[in-house]
């Protein structure tokens, strides 16, 4: 097992969920490490802004702390500057659906190799209480001032209409699954996304919702490669909390094409070594 | 020698690629071309034109006035343009078009026995020009052949066995060919990129930016780089951000507008202290404003944008040939300082092409300043002594945590109070440095040795050169530098008892910096916002009226 503890004292609630995020993640690229599939050097991960950014100072590896929905196009900055690295974006509902949605079904279409870690607690909770893209009718919201009433946004069907090519969803505190997923995840090439159910226990407690009513879809036979029944089983939950809701997890979708670094040609550019190039002012002359 | 050519007609009609193929031509036969374009933000119809001017000296600027030729591609042409045409001046046209002063040909005709598309009706116009001035057809037909192939020489032979008089007084005469650089401010800004050793160039679509992007794109596999179209410029200045923090030297593009949905990640950039060179091309705004017309709006912006007090780089090279320069010093501060620069151009600029004997290269290193050796203890954001150091890169032995809070040295977030004082101190600390660098960049010039002196900066120098000629009691300071700014202009802009402001805007932008960092309050200005760019003529008769 890997030492990737940090210096940083963890400002999370005590019993957040984002902590058993944090410890599926670190489990998962510390057995990839030990397991020689990938190097702890080569590993990126970048951040949004929210309880889930946070993680970035938790664990050491090299990190890029970005700006409110900005952790993902960051990230693919990350890889299009030097495709070598592995990039793992960690953003939360508010990063993604919210405030960064173009860049998110921008991802899913262009398929950089770039994993994106979603933890959707259907709620903005470092702001302390507003309602998200996720939040599901009826819950009280403070900037609404009243209850919610829109329709959530379905951010697995939305991934995979997009054209993303590894969608999945995991628990937070069902750590050897969700690290199961990671590691899938991360050994996929191409776009992977992950929403991760992960309540916030002071804002929005939907643990007890959550774990009555979830099931894996590795238990019934799921075919991943089958695009209309991911499709089929991303519907299945509509994020508004009914109470005959039945709520997969697991590996929705998985395919494979062409990665947006493959299509542009992508390289580790700080090894070219490049000189004052005079011989392009001839392009100019007459 | 002077000769004045408009090129008019449609959006569509090819006005802007002959435009430039005559002038090349020009070159070619011994002589300066300085080549404006107007265009309207369309595909096709309404109206454009490409003013031209030819001479036996360095030339830096059209005229809309006192025109020798007008080439019209449609009757609007005509219209537009018959009033700017000289006493002894012609209208070259189709026989269709109705118009005094004309020579005629039937393009319809040539084009027939030709066998050409409607498209070329622009190579018969030119080759009538060129037949009118005396001038051998051979020169006309090596430069539009590699561009527009067989036919163009086919239609050239056609037009000069057409009967078309030679005009005694307009003839040119042929000189000595010297190779010349004929270059527009796009191509200078995007070559300029790629000698400073660009990797990677990032870009939404946005006039009048999007040449840039063009250009880099055509010249992709030939020079090893990576061009891309995000999908908005907040995905773009992002993207560049972590690009460049991966270890790659990356460029991106914009005008206001998108420059105005980068400013968040901006401010990213000056904390995190992850270089990045920014290509603003002004156009006519507020807001969509008039996407293809030029104004000097943005400077303050620039100066200005992002949220919070770091250092930044703002260039606004004058000419085409010192956007060449421009960007390469734009790269070597930001990379060497790990400060984002911009290069603050305008349409104007960027559209326009002026020939130049030799193009000056900047004595700069062209380097990375990366650390590729960091070791275990390396800290991204040291406290040095100078605020600044070699950058590490993540892949290498140390871990590298960039980040967009205030963070220690290591990177980590923090909110202790001593730490963010520290750190404020080292982002500026560099700024220093900067300014001792940039002192040896020539950050402004004085042109001419008249004892009243013109100020201005950006595009503006290229009118006032060529006013410059004429106004022997005149003097121009040319500032590049608006961030660092040379505080010590001041002095220089005291030694002269009458100074003039010029500036293509609505409130005098650079007349307030200039203020703010010197002191010194200009009264007189010069001002223009009605969308086109100044001309000498204009400069000359507004400084006489004040």
């Amino acid at each position: 097992m890997q030492d990737l503890r940090t210096q940083c004292k963890i400002s999370w609630c005590p019993g957040c969920t984002n902590f058993g995020i944090l410890t599926a993640f670190t489990q998962a690229i510390s057995e990839l490490i030990n397991e020689g599939k990938i190097r702890k050097e080569e590993i990126v991960i970048t951040g949004g802004i929210g309880c889930a950014g946070k993680i970035v100072d938790y664990i050491n590896v090299n990190s890029f702390e970005g700006l409110h929905g900005r952790a993902l196009p960051l990230g693919i900055g990350i890889k299009l500057g030097n495709p070598n690295l592995k990039v793992i974006v960690f953003q939360g509902d508010g990063d993604t659906y919210n405030e960064g949605l173009e860049h998110f079904i921008s991802a899913a279409k262009e398929n950089p190799d770039v994993k994106l870690i979603v933890h959707d607690n259907s709620v903005f909770a470092l702001t302390t209480g507003q309602h998200t893209f996720t939040t599901e009718p009826g819950f009280y919201s403070r900037s609404l001032g009243t209850f919610v009433f829109e329709k959530p946004l379905n951010p697995i069907a939305l991934a995979l209409v997009s054209g993303a090519t590894f969608v999945a969803r995991g628990y937070a505190l069902w750590i050897d699954h969700l690290k199961y997923i990671i590691k899938e995840a991360i050994l996929h090439k191409g776009f992977s996304f992950i929403e991760v159910l992960q309540p916030c226990i002071t804002f929005h407690d939907l643990r007890s919702y959550y774990e009555k009513r979830m099931y894996k879809l590795e238990d019934i036979g799921h075919n991943p490669a089958s695009f209309e029944e991911a499709l089929k089983r991303s519907l299945e939950y509509d994020y508004t909390m009914s109470d005959n809701a039945k709520i997969p997890i697991g590996i929705f979708y998985k395919s494979e094409r062409k990665t947006l670094e493959e299509g542009l040609e992508a390289k580790e550019w700080y090894k070219i070594e490049r000189v004052l190039n005079k011989e392009i002012l001839e392009l100019t002359k007459v | 020698m002077e000769l004045r050519i408009i090129i008019g007609g449609q959006a569509g009609q090819g006005i802007q690629v002959i435009s430039h193929l005559l002038s090349k031509a020009f070159v070619k036969v011994g002589y300066y071309v300085f080549n404006y374009r107007y265009y309207q933000s369309l595909i096709k119809g309404g109206h454009n034109y490409n003013s031209i001017k030819v001479s036996d000296v360095p030339v830096f600027s059209h005229s809309e006035e006192e025109v020798d030729f007008i080439l019209a591609l449609d009757q609007n042409t005509v219209n537009l343009h018959r009033k700017k045409l000289k006493e002894d001046g012609f209208i070259i046209a189709d026989k269709r078009i109705s118009a005094d002063r004309k020579i005629e040909v039937d393009v319809e005709k040539i084009l027939k026995n030709a066998g050409a598309e409607k498209i070329s009706e622009n190579i018969v116009l030119i080759a009538t020009l060129w037949k009118a001035l005396g001038l051998n057809k051979e020169i006309l037909k090596d430069t539009l052949k590699p561009k527009l192939g067989n036919i163009s020489e086919k239609i050239i032979d056609l037009v000069y066995e057409e009967n078309i008089p030679i005009l005694e007084n307009k003839k040119i005469k042929i000189k000595e060919y010297r190779p010349r650089y004929y270059l527009t401010g796009s191509e200078a800004v995007a070559y300029g990129s790629i000698m400073a050793g660009l990797d990677i160039y990032l870009s939404y679509p946005m006039t009048p930016a999007t040449p840039v992007l063009h250009i880099l794109a055509s010249l992709k596999d030939k020079y090893n780089i990576l061009v891309y179209q995000p999908d908005n410029e907040i995905g773009v200045i992002n993207m560049a951000i972590g690009a460049s923090y991966a270890g790659a030297k990356v460029m991106i593009g914009t005008s206001g507008g998108g420059f105005a949905l980068m400013t968040e990640a901006l401010s990213l950039s000056g904390i995190s202290e992850i270089p990045i060179v920014i290509y603003v091309a002004q156009r006519y705004t507020p807001a969509t404003g008039m996407a293809t017309h030029t104004l000097q709006g943005d400077l303050k912006f620039v100066l200005n944008a992002g949220h919070g007090e770091f250092p930044r780089i703002v260039i606004a090279p004058g000419d085409q040939k010192e956007a060449i320069r421009r960007t390469i010093e734009a790269f070597y501060l930001s990379y060497k300082y790990n400060v984002p620069a911009i290069i603050l151009s305008d349409l104007f600029l960027a559209e326009s092409a002026c020939t130049f004997d030799n193009i000056e290269i900047p004595e700069i290193p062209i380097d990375r300043f990366l650390e590729l050796n960091p070791g275990n203890d390396y800290k991204l954001y040291k406290l040095t002594e100078e605020g600044y150091q070699r950058r590490a890169i993540p892949g290498t032995n140390s871990v590298i945590k960039a980040s967009s809070y205030e963070h220690d040295e290591f990177g980590f977030t923090t909110e202790d109070p001593d730490i963010g004082k520290a750190m404020h101190e080292k982002r500026w600390r560099k700024m220093k440095y900067i300014e001792e660098e940039v002192r040896k960049l020539e950050p402004y010039k004085i042109y001419g040795s008249g004892s009243k002196l013109i100020i201005s900066w950006g595009s503006n120098k290229l009118p006032i050169l060529e006013a410059l000629k004429e106004l022997k009691d005149w003097s121009y300071l040319h500032v590049s530098y608006i961030s660092p700014f040379p505080k010590e202009i001041k002095n220089i802009i005291e030694s002269y008892d009458t100074v003039v402001l010029v500036e293509n805007n609505v409130t005098g932008l650079f007349g307030q910096v200039l203020r703010e960092q010197t002191g010194i309050n200009i009264e007189n200005k010069i001002l223009k916002y009605n969308g086109g760019p100044f001309t000498a003529e204009e400069i000359k008769r507004r400084l006489l009226n004040m």
